[in-house]
């Protein structure tokens, strides 16, 4: 086994593979950028390298460095998280040659299943249903708009390389089809380099399902179950649970077939996710293969008693897979919700700042994957994601009250949260019942406007709050009253750093 | 006993109050309140009213507070007499809104001509900031006096983007 693993990570992930390096008598070395000195998965790790500026690209995107850090440090392995390099088999490809094991699938396989066009392609052949739409990227418009007349309106862009719902576009017709793949395009060559932009049909009302496997390197392969991931917002997934409410044990056992197929057309090993689309017929359909772990594995993890990043080192240390398909039992239902720095108060914008008070959810079945502590700020230069708490119950019934109960005790001050968002879609009627699509938060947030606003007595009980706090001498924890002022302190802050 | 006028919530409220360790009276707007407390720690309090056992947390702002209580963020600001003209006066300020950038980013795409007409909440520039492009729309409708901003442009935080009159 590994004796120090790298973690070419940071935030909440960071914290969740250095959790399970510390477990299993692995020591974790972190890296870090300068906007993260001093964060969570730093101080969670027995060593710590600076690897560049703020901006990612300058720091957690540097392979040279993160490779170079891992050697001076003597690490026999890397884990690269989710997002970051984690996709990239250069990387992978880095690490191969640096002598370092990767925890995660081989090169070669980040690169076909990376490849929107190529993952189809390959994915095709061992007969996996798939969605109509082209295998090669778009030429240009009028390309794009005899595609488009052929399957259908509304149909979907898609950058070739895009992943974790950036680099997406819903088109409803064709006079919006040109200024959309102008802006897809733009986007995808931003964030990854690449303008290539494909086309699919888009399934209405569609459910988004996705089925995690595990692979072993000597061609042993299982999948532990689907994690329901309809509830999005901009095609970024919010909320996650498993099982999924409209799954049953026939249409369970066929997707977790066919994810086994795309794991032979990949020559996958290592964990991955699967994702489908599941139509109102319950059709599925293969969307794209994850080469790493999710966000969201947590609810898997509950549900199964498998601790996947804990797989996933074995695998990359070249252990066979101690489990069997028939070992693998669902037990009970498990819930996350995404906690983000952001306010839904104000078209969800990202909402950096110090964390002045913090109060975490605990007890029966809660568990809070937080890369975050009180006093940190949270960067302006990342992922808003700040924590993931997951509810586990006997039922989904009971698993949601537990949730609402854990979003109860949950509190953060001084940065906008969406954990207020989260109450009131957990109170849901048709979420409670499980009958939802992918449309179902845009819809919601258009229906509700805006938020119920406070009563006479909570403003009367927060002057009082105010005026004993005022009477105090001493300094009181400095909130941030708007976002724009948030954003200017920062900015304040960030110009003096230059 | 102590006096005083403060905005809750924008609104113009009077309220008086007295404590000691444990518990707070007050009266505000007229309605009278009787609560056991207890500061867990300075800005933080927990309150016994009614029966209900209730927290708040209170944040130092720009101007004033922002009390956190229930779920819900309520700005809380205390007016002196010289402060309370002041705002009177702002209120009925010509109608002109400014629209300024919530964050750093760069302008990708200008949605609105100078001089066009717009509809509450419709999309002036899209931005692009922390890897995603967000629309930024108008506040309130009316006609769009000056566009501050260019496409492709870098931008700051509270920068002006556009008036809206």
């Amino acid at each position: 086994m590994f004796k120090k693993i790298l973690i070419a990570n940071r935030g909440e992930i960071a914290v969740r593979i250095a959790r399970a390096c510390r477990e299993m008598g692995i020591s974790p070395v972190a890296v870090y950028s300068e906007a993260d000195r001093g964060a969570l998965h730093v101080r969670m790790s027995d060593e710590a390298y600076l690897i560049g500026p703020s901006p990612s690209a300058e720091s957690y995107l540097v392979i040279e460095k993160i490779i170079e850090a891992a050697k001076r440090s003597s690490c026999d392995a890397v884990h690269p998280g989710y997002g970051f390099l984690s996709e990239n088999y250069r990387f992978a490809q880095a690490c191969d040659d640096a002598g370092l094991a990767f925890v995660g699938p081989s090169a070669k396989s980040i690169a076909l299943m990376g490849s929107k066009v190529e993952s189809r392609r390959a994915v095709a052949k061992y007969g996996v249903p798939m969605i109509p739409g082209t295998m090669d990227p778009v030429v240009d418009v009028q390309e794009a708009r005899r595609i488009a007349d052929t399957i259908g309106y509304p149909i979907m862009l898609k950058a070739s390389a895009g992943g974790g719902g950036k680099g997406l576009r819903l088109v409803h017709a064709e006079s919006d089809l040109a200024g959309a793949l102008e802006t897809t395009r733009a986007e995808a060559k931003a964030a990854f380099g690449d303008d290539a932009v494909y086309i699919e049909k888009f399934a209405q009302n569609p459910r988004h399902i996705e089925i995690q496997i595990l692979a072993d390197q000597h061609g042993n392969a299982v999948f532990l179950g689907e994690r329901e991931c309809t509830i999005q917002r901009r095609h970024q997934k919010v909320i996650e649970e498993c099982p999924s409410p409209i799954m049953d044990t026939g249409l369970r056992q066929r997707m977790g077939e066919a994810a086994l197929q795309v794991v032979r057309a990949a020559q996958y090993y290592n964990a991955g996710t699967v994702e489908f689309l599941v139509d109102t017929n319950r059709q599925f359909y293969f969307l794209e293969m994850n080469t790493r772990l999710q966000v969201e594995h947590p609810v898997t993890e509950m549900v199964t008693s498998i601790d996947l990043v804990k797989e996933q080192i074995r695998i990359a240390a070249g252990a066979p897979l101690s489990l069997r398909q028939q070992d693998i039992t669902l037990n009970g239902a498990a819930i996350e919700c995404r906690v983000y720095a952001e306010d839904p108060e104000n078209n969800f914008f990202p909402s950096p700042g110090t964390i002045r008070l913090l109060r975490t959810p605990a007890g029966p079945g809660i568990r809070d994957d937080s890369g975050v502590y009180e006093g940190w700020n949270v960067p302006i230069d990342y992922d808003p994601l700040i924590s993931k708490v997951v509810a586990w119950a006997p039922t989904r019934g009971e698993a949601m009250d537990r949730m609402q109960r854990a979003l109860f005790e949950y509190q953060i001050e001084g940065i906008q949260t969406n954990l207020a968002f989260f109450r009131e879609i957990l109170d849901h009627p048709d979420f409670r019942k499980g009958e939802f699509d992918t449309g179902f938060i845009e819809r919601w947030l258009q229906e509700r406007g805006s938020r119920k606003p406070a009563s006479e007595t909570e403003r009367d009980l927060a002057l009082i709050a105010a005026a004993l706090a005022d009477a105090v001498q001493g300094p009181e924890p400095q909130a941030v009253s708007t976002v724009a002022s948030a954003w200017k302190a920062d900015g304040r802050i960030r110009g003096l750093r230059r | 006993m102590k006096i005083g006028t403060a905005l809750v919530a924008g609104e113009r409220v009077d309220f008086q109050w007295d404590s000691t360790a444990n518990t707070v009276e007050a009266i505000v707007n007229g309605r009278a309140y009787t609560l056991e407390t207890k500061e867990i720690r300075h800005g933080v309090y927990w309150f016994s009213w009614k029966g209900r056992s209730i927290e708040a947390a209170v944040l130092r702002a720009d101007q004033g507070h922002i009390v956190s209580i229930l779920g819900h963020h309520i700005p809380v600001e205390f007016l002196d007499s010289r402060k309370a003209l002041r705002r009177a006066g702002h209120a009925d300020r010509e109608g002109v809104v400014e629209v300024r950038a919530p964050m750093p980013g760069k302008i990708v795409r200008i949605l609105v001509a100078e001089g066009a007409e717009v509809a509450a909440h419709q999309g002036i520039v899209v931005m692009e900031a922390m890897k995603m492009q967000n629309e930024i729309r108008a506040p309130k409708g009316g006609k769009i006096r000056r566009l501050a901003v260019a496409e492709g442009k870098a931008i700051n935080s509270a920068d002006l983007i556009a008036l809206i009159e």
